[in-house]
């Protein structure tokens, strides 16, 4: 199976690790492992017999076989550092560049369904507005500080069921109404993670650029040779988060701000423009604005 | 044995065969075999490693220095996948459908050669500045190659194809060395999988004209896994159905197995996929075989 990459530039990296891995100077346990008995041998002195045999002559010891090579198959380079390429496991990430990158697993999407339970607060409000898109029910609000932001839910995130019933074929109004008239001590919601997104990871340039243009928080243009054009960001798609942090409802100055603050690896979570206009129909703008959760989520 | 790396592990070996001298102990053997073969050959044969000769051998030890082969997972019970290694699965398992049909977060690389023709049965199309996979032709290099319905190019031969339109992406394939084409895929960006479950009858519940899911049964497999309307079906159990009749496609549901992982796209964005595409092309040419998983 092919190995998998989170950005071109890991691509890259790891094929120039490999090419040198190749051409290169031979790893240190191969000189070791034959090394020892030399060394003993020469400060054993005058002691016959030697006091530390040769492995080689291990080799057929009480019949297992212990050669070098035996050796070598079993034991890991104890050295090796987080650049040096092993084989990964099929499916799993190679990341040398973009390496553990706290973005990228804030931001990151995970296929599958979960459970959540929510509470409301004192006011019985749980921070939560939702929107009917093609039959399912959507988060469309999260406030700031509210229980909703607590619990982990993000823009996009698909409520699959509430209290143990399917919000399937729901409209945005009974799923509101389903929510006020539920229990204030425990909400049990089924959420599938932001089936509508996806994430990039991109890497910034010497000048710190990624080389996307963005307006109201839509990618309109991409530059040329940058690391979005490597990583195929498109256009006509609005950025959700970048690193996990949710940036809907920005001003494009903050979100510059929050761009440039974001390190070398950046890791957005988009959205095709025309899905996302269908989520923040009938969505006010004040509301948008003023309340929308932007905190950085925990890991 | 504070630091337990390659070098000091081999100067135990070998000191312990210098104090056992010409002596053949137990303890010995049990030591150089408690290493290379699997944990637990030989459960009290022999004395505890852990007390010997002072030294901390104790399994944790060196269980953390040298990693066993994982046992295989039981079918059906907990069973967690490769890339997507915090799912528990007790009803659906380790599905095949599953493996095939999972969209790979990430990026690869794709080496292609032209056949006789000197083609490569691949169609592409430009949407929103990306090049993506409109067709795949059944028997082509492109099909042995894993590409998909949908799948992004990122790269051919080292350059970037953010912008091109879909003529310029074929100009370049058609002059493009027969011997070995480089291609740069992130998988399907625009699809997303969807696992359910047959009840009783058979049924996943879920109605679809023409491939495009048109409406929900209530209190279905699909209802609570939350499919959506307005999206088109790309993929069943990883097998691509686009371009086949709707009979076809129920047939292949209903030979699915209980366990069906569907792959949708959004209507609005497939229809600008496959826009221009001749149906006949669709129909006739497209690779519709079952993948490797």
């Amino acid at each position: 199976m092919a190995t998998l990459y989170p950005s071109l530039e890991d691509m890259k990296g790891h094929q120039v690790l490999q090419a040198q891995a190749a051409a290169g100077v031979r790893t240190p346990p191969t000189t070791v492992v034959t090394e020892k008995p030399k060394l003993t041998s020469g400060t054993g002195n005058m002691e016959p017999p030697v006091l530390y045999p040769n492995l080689a002559e291990l080799e057929n010891y009480m019949g297992l076989t212990l050669s070098s090579e035996e050796i070598q198959k079993n034991l890991h380079p104890e050295d090796s550092t987080a650049l040096t390429p092993v084989g990964p496991t099929p499916g799993q990430l190679v990341a040398p560049l973009s390496g553990n990158s706290a973005g990228l697993r804030r931001a990151e999407i995970k296929p599958g369904v979960r459970e959540i339970h929510l509470c409301k607060d004192e006011r019985g409000k749980t921070g939560l507005q939702l929107k009917n898109v093609d039959q399912g029910i959507f988060v469309q609000l999260v406030k700031a500080n509210s229980p909703a932001a607590l619990v982990g839910l993000r823009f996009g995130d698909q409520v699959l069921q509430i209290d143990g019933k399917n919000c399937a074929g729901w409209s945005s109004d009974k799923a509101q109404r389903a929510l006020k008239k539920a229990n204030p001590e425990k909400i049990v919601m089924v959420v599938r993670d932001r089936p509508f997104q996806r994430t990039v990871t991109v890497h910034k340039d010497s000048t710190g650029h990624i080389g996307i243009v963005v307006k109201k928080g839509k990618i309109v243009s991409l530059a040329k040779d940058s690391s979005a054009a490597r990583n195929g960001l498109l256009t006509h798609h609005c950025i959700c988060e970048v690193n996990g942090q949710n940036v809907i409802g920005m001003k494009d100055k903050q979100l510059t701000e929050v761009l440039a603050g974001a390190g070398n690896v950046v890791t957005l979570t988009i959205i095709p423009t025309v899905i996302y206009e269908h989520m923040v129909k009938r969505l006010s703008s004040g509301l948008v604005k003023s309340s929308m959760d932007h905190s950085i989520p925990d890991l | 044995l504070n630091n337990h790396n390659s070098t000091r592990f081999v100067e135990v070996i070998v000191h312990i065969k210098a104090i056992t001298a010409l002596s053949v102990k137990p303890t010995c053997i049990d030591l150089l075999l408690f290493c290379f073969s699997p944990i637990g050959l030989y459960p009290r044969l022999y004395p505890e490693l852990s007390q010997y000769m002072g030294l901390s051998l104790s399994e944790e030890e060196v269980q953390r220095n040298f990693p066993v082969a994982p046992a295989a997972q039981p079918q059906g019970q907990l069973v967690t996948r490769p890339s997507t290694n915090y799912m528990v699965a007790p009803v659906t398992g380790n599905d095949i459908g599953i493996r095939r049909a999972e969209i790979k977060q990430g990026i690869r690389e794709a080496i292609l050669c032209k056949d006789q023709d000197g083609k490569i049965g691949l169609r592409l199309k430009s949407v929103d500045n990306g090049i993506f996979v409109q067709l795949v032709q059944a028997n082509s290099p492109a099909s042995l190659a894993g590409l998909r319905f949908g799948d992004q190019v990122l790269q051919i031969n080292g350059e970037n194809c953010a912008g091109w339109s879909s003529d310029k992406a074929h100009k370049v394939l058609k002059q493009a060395s027969a011997e070995r084409i480089s291609m740069i895929i992130r998988d399907r960006p625009f699809e997303r999988i969807i696992t359910m479950h047959k009840d009783s009858t058979g049924h996943i519940g879920f109605i679809f004209k023409n491939g495009k899911i048109t409406s929900i049964v209530k209190d279905s497999s699909a209802a609570r896994n939350g499919l959506l309307t307005e999206h088109n079906i790309c993929e069943i159990n990883g097998q691509n159905v686009i371009g086949l009749k709707d009979p076809q496609v129920a047939d292949i549901l209903a030979t699915a197995g209980n366990v069906v992982t569907i792959t949708v796209m959004p209507s609005s964005i497939y229809e600008y996929i496959i826009k221009r595409m001749a149906t006949s092309i669709m129909k006739s040419l497209m690779d519709h075989s079952v993948p490797e998983v």
